[in-house]
This record gives structure tokens, C-alpha cells and sequence, in this order.
């Protein structure tokens, strides 16, 4: 008798345990479900999000394709335009045997070449600003020239830019000579 | 127990009656006695039954409501898994919702873009006008202009002078260098 008392009461006590198992289930389910359905909507947010931006970025995308597209042709042109305009300039510097170089200072430097016909290639130069009062004034002469100061001043009041280098170019050949 | 004392009042009436006279009468009265004492056995025994029986049935019914129960948690406990694994799906969903690499794309795209902007307008503000600057310069010292389109080897041009516009036609393979200079400057006018 004792035994089925025992037996009895085991189940009891397990009844017991298992009912408050189940409360606290519950009480989790509903935990996660609430969770759940807080993170799904979240999620279709994002997701709804996510198709605007990306469709944003694919017009972006498209608008920079035009984009590179417009500076590539500007890019190419310019570099046409500095092709011609170097060819250009080396036909000149070659014929002329005449070198013009911007240095630092806002100077420019005039390398004369075929000057010594013994040695064509010897460069004879020399270097050009404008000073303060907008005068052009000449430095640097390589060999030295007595005449440059001379020049300076008629270059001055005539502005014949073109004669100033005839006449420069005619007084480095005469150092040659002499 | 009242069975029991019914039982020794048998026996004593049983003794009682070897001694005594009156034997029918005090017979009849121990077999009523001991119908009695059967009956009440019986009453008990029966009793005795149904509260077992009732018993049984109580337990049964508890431990029914016990695998019911039992049951219940083990359905809770797969419906908290099944939560479990829907809630770790979607927060691994929510975490994979994201744009870094289009946009990290974008970025070097932009950056692309911007750098050869930069080139371009360096290119338009910076170096062609830069060469532009040199090539009018040299047009105005030596007042020459070049035929482009001539056959190689061919120095052609025009020199336009004060008065006269001068045409040069030299053929640079059978002339030097120093030549050629010396001839292109004696047309640039020494007269300030």
C-alpha cells in the first residue's frame, strides 16, 4: 500500500513539474514570436530599402558610364590638340635651331642652337622676364653678350620681339667668329 | 473488526450451547448471527473492491493527464526549436542585407571619374594653353607658318614679311642644320 502511496505521490510531483515546464514555455513562445515578427518586418524594410538604393546606384552607375564616356572624348581631343600643337613647336625649335623653355622664376629661357659651325649642337642662351613695371628684362646670358644690355632697351621701347632674337641670334654667331 | 466480535459471540453461543438446554432456539439465533457476519463480510468486501476500482480509475485518469502533459512540453519544446531557427534565419537574412560592395564599386567609379576630370582640366587650363603660348610665340618671332602636309624631309612654309609674303621651299635632306637656320633667320627682319 505504501508503495502505490509513493507511486501516487512520484506522479503528483511530476505532474506539478511538468505544468510549470509548460508555463514557462509558453511564456518563451510568445517571447520569440513577438521577436520574430519584430525582425521579419524589419527585414521587409530593409529589403524595400535596399531596391530603391540599388536601383539609385544603378542610375548612378549609368550616369557615370555618360560621364566617362564625355570626358574621354574631351581627353582625346585634347590630346590631339597638344599633339598638333608639339609638332608644331618642334618644327620650330628644330629649324630654327631655337629652344624656348619656361624655367622658375616666370623666366623663359631661349636656347639658340646651330650657331658654331663646328659645334652645332652648342647651345648659346639666355633668360627673359618681365620685372615689376611690366619691362621685359633679359639675364643669364651663356657666353656673355655686351651687346644684350643694348638690346634690352630697344626691345623696350620697339616691342619687336622678333628683331630683338634676329639681333641676338646675329651677335652669338659674331662670338663665334671672333 | 465488528465481524470479528460477531465471531467470538458465535463461539460463545456454540460453547453456551453444549451447556444448555434451550438448543433450537439459541441455534436459530447463531445461524441469524452468522447469516449476519457473512453478509457483513461480503458488504466489506465489496466495499473494499470499489474504493480499489476507484482508486485504479483516478490513477488512470492522472496518468492520462500526465503524458498528455508530457506530450505538451515535448510540442513546446519542438515549437521553441522550430522559433529558434525562423529567428536565426531571418537576423542572418537581415545581416546579409547590405550594399558595401555596389557601393564601394560607386566610390572607385567616382574616384575614376574625378581623377580624369582633374587630367582634363589640368590638360585644358594648364598644358594647352602652355603650348598654345610657345607655338604663338614662336609664329611671332620668326613670322613663320609651316606646310604641315608636305612630303617628309621637305622644310615648307611661307615667312611673311613687312611687305612681301616669302615662300621656303628647302629640302632638308641635302642641306645641314646650320644651313637651314641660318637661311630661316636671315628672313626675320634685324631692324628694330
Amino acid at each position: 500500500m505504501s508503495l502505490k502511496l509513493k507511486e501516487e505521490e512520484r506522479m503528483v510531483e511530476m505532474f506539478l513539474e511538468y505544468q510549470n515546464q509548460v508555463r514557462k514555455q509558453n511564456k518563451l513562445i510568445q517571447e520569440k514570436k513577438a521577436n520574430l515578427l519584430i525582425m521579419i518586418a524589419e527585414v521587409k524594410g530593409k529589403r524595400q530599402e535596399l531596391e530603391v538604393l540599388t536601383a539609385n546606384i544603378q542610375d548612378l552607375k549609368e550616369e557615370y558610364s555618360r560621364k566617362k564616356e564625355t570626358i574621354s572624348s574631351a581627353n582625346r581631343a585634347n590630346e590631339e590638340r597638344l599633339k598638333r600643337l608639339q609638332k608644331s613647336a618642334d618644327l620650330y625649335k628644330e629649324r630654327l635651331g631655337l629652344e624656348i623653355r619656361k624655367i622658375h622664376g616666370d623666366k623663359l629661357q631661349f636656347i639658340f642652337t646651330n650657331i658654331d659651325p663646328k659645334h652645332p649642337e652648342s647651345p648659346f642662351m639666355f633668360s627673359l622676364s618681365l620685372n615689376e613695371a611690366k619691362e621685359y628684362e633679359v639675364s643669364d646670358s651663356v657666353p656673355h653678350l655686351e651687346c644684350l644690355a643694348e638690346f634690352q632697351e630697344n626691345v623696350r621701347k620697339t616691342n619687336n620681339f622678333s628683331a630683338f632674337l634676329a639681333n641676338v641670334r646675329k651677335a652669338f654667331t659674331a662670338t663665334v667668329y671672333n | 473488526m465488528a465481524a470479528f466480535r460477531d465471531m467470538e459471540e458465535v463461539s460463545h453461543g456454540l460453547l453456551s450451547l453444549l451447556g444448555a438446554n434451550r438448543a433450537e432456539a439459541q441455534q436459530r439465533r447463531l445461524l441469524r448471527r452468522h447469516e449476519q457476519v457473512v453478509e457483513r463480510l461480503l458488504e466489506t468486501q465489496n466495499g473494499a473492491d470499489r474504493r480499489l476500482r476507484e482508486t485504479l480509475a483516478v490513477e488512470e485518469e492522472v496518468a492520462q493527464s500526465l503524458l498528455e502533459l508530457k506530450e505538451c512540453t515535448r510540442l513546446g519544446g519542438t515549437e521553441l526549436q522550430q522559433l529558434e531557427a525562423e529567428l536565426r534565419k531571418t537576423i542572418e537574412e537581415d545581416a546579409s542585407l547590405q550594399l558595401t560592395t555596389e557601393l564601394q564599386e560607386l566610390k572607385e567609379l567616382e574616384a575614376g571619374l574625378q581623377q580624369q576630370e582633374r587630367e582634363v582640366d589640368k590638360d585644358t587650363t594648364v598644358t594647352i594653353p602652355s603650348a598654345v603660348y610657345v607655338a604663338q610665340l614662336y609664329h611671332r618671332i620668326s613670322k613663320i607658318e609651316w606646310d604641315y602636309e608636305c612630303e617628309p624631309g621637305m622644310v615648307k612654309g611661307i615667312h611673311h614679311g613687312p611687305t612681301v609674303a616669302q615662300p621656303i621651299h628647302l629640302d632638308s635632306t641635302q642641306l645641314s642644320q646650320k644651313f637651314i637656320s641660318d637661311y630661316l633667320w636671315s628672313l626675320v627682319d634685324t631692324v628694330w
